[in-house]
């Protein structure tokens, strides 16, 4: 046992390889404090069971395995955990497939080659970068939330009372009130066509607001409950 | 014949109070209600003509209000018609596609809403509705 060793920050990483477990994950741990718990399995498939039945940091993909580089592959990875790192394995002078398996989702690649303090380098960086991206994501859209939230109390409070201004201006001016003189009811009109006025304000500040449609875009599910209006 | 009901539903009394006094000016009898369980209540035992409904309302939601009515067997065909402080954005559509004659925001056109309300009284079975 390695002393000062503290297995919370073990990373546990599938590893999809229908060959023999790579020379470089089998020595990565050697004098390590933090140690790579691989699971190996050889097929695509098996790794999806894997990844359905058990929590892993990174999913590590040898593009040899057959439908590796399906862009479908990739897809179904991300689809059943998101938030977890997909990185490929690849041959030396695979560079181009390493390309193909960016483009496809993947978040890196490392030579078969490359040395240990690379690939835990590489390792730390994608699971790093793959947190920083979700918490990046959620306080946009957290941000986004609170701006509709924001804006539809404006539109509530702001349309509110100027329906109650609208509304007993129009009652007076009609005369449901009694009687009106003519400067009263220019004032009224005055007062009424002002209300208008603030309500193109409000038409074009709050329905057509930038602020407005990101929000409606990044999640519109929660958007349904707005506040009274 | 004798005069329509209109059953009121807005959180803000000012509001519930001038619409009251426009409409009764045009002929027409309301009742009211504040929230939305009132608002069901009062489908149940007034049973009136037509239903002006605001979106935000305490304990539950015009969409609420607008859902138990459809639901219910004698009481679905009364015409609803929204105005609400909301955006229009995802309120206007949902609302007419649960069944609303017509959608406004407020401050309402008073011409408008009574030539609305006019409309949806000569179809009471929902003719109208979403045509808006």
């Amino acid at each position: 046992m390695i002393v000062g060793r503290n297995p919370m920050n073990d990373v546990r990483v599938l590893l999809i390889d229908a060959g023999e477990t790579p020379a470089l994950c089998q020595t990565v741990n050697r004098g390590r404090l933090e140690q790579f718990l691989f699971t190996q399995t050889a097929t695509l498939s098996g790794g999806m069971d894997a990844m359905r039945k058990s929590r892993f940091h990174l999913v590590l993909v040898n593009l040899s395995v057959p439908n590796a580089l399906a862009s479908e592959s990739v897809t179904q990875i991300l689809r059943i955990a998101p938030d977890v790192p997909v990185i490929a394995l690849v041959n030396e002078g695979e560079v181009t497939k390493a390309g193909m398996a960016l483009r496809h989702g993947m978040d890196d690649y490392i030579l078969k080659g490359c040395t240990c303090d690379y690939l835990v380098r590489v390792l730390r960086h994608a699971i790093e970068r793959k947190s920083l991206t979700a918490r990046r994501e959620k306080a946009r859209s957290n941000a986004a939330a609170k701006d509709h939230r924001l804006t539809a109390h404006l539109s509530h409070e702001c349309r509110n009372a100027l329906a109650c201004i609208h509304q007993f201006g129009t009652i007076l001016i009609d005369g449901l009130a009694g009687n009106v003189s003519e400067e009263q009811r220019e004032y009224l009109c005055i007062m009424l066509e002002n209300t208008s006025r603030i309500r193109d304000v409000l038409d074009n500040a709050l329905e057509g607001s930038p602020m407005l449609e990101a929000a409606m875009n990044s999640n519109p599910a929660h958007l349904e409950d707005g506040p009274n209006g | 014949m004798d005069k329509a009901k209109i059953l009121v539903v807005d959180d803000n009394a000012a509001i519930r109070r001038g619409l009251s006094i426009r409409l009764r000016a045009n002929g027409y009898k309301v009742v009211f209600a504040g929230d939305a369980v009132s608002a069901i209540a009062a489908l149940v035992t007034e049973n009136p003509d037509l239903m002006i409904l605001d979106l935000g309302l305490p304990c539950g939601d015009g969409f609420v209000v607008m859902d138990r009515l459809n639901k219910h067997d004698v009481l679905f065909n009364i015409p609803v018609i929204v105005v609400t402080g909301r955006e229009l954005a995802g309120n206007r559509d949902r609302a007419l596609r649960a069944g609303a004659s017509a959608f406004f925001q407020k401050p309402v056109d008073d011409e408008k809403l009574l030539t609305a309300v006019g409309k949806a009284l000569e179809c009471p079975n929902g003719e109208l509705r979403g045509s808006l």
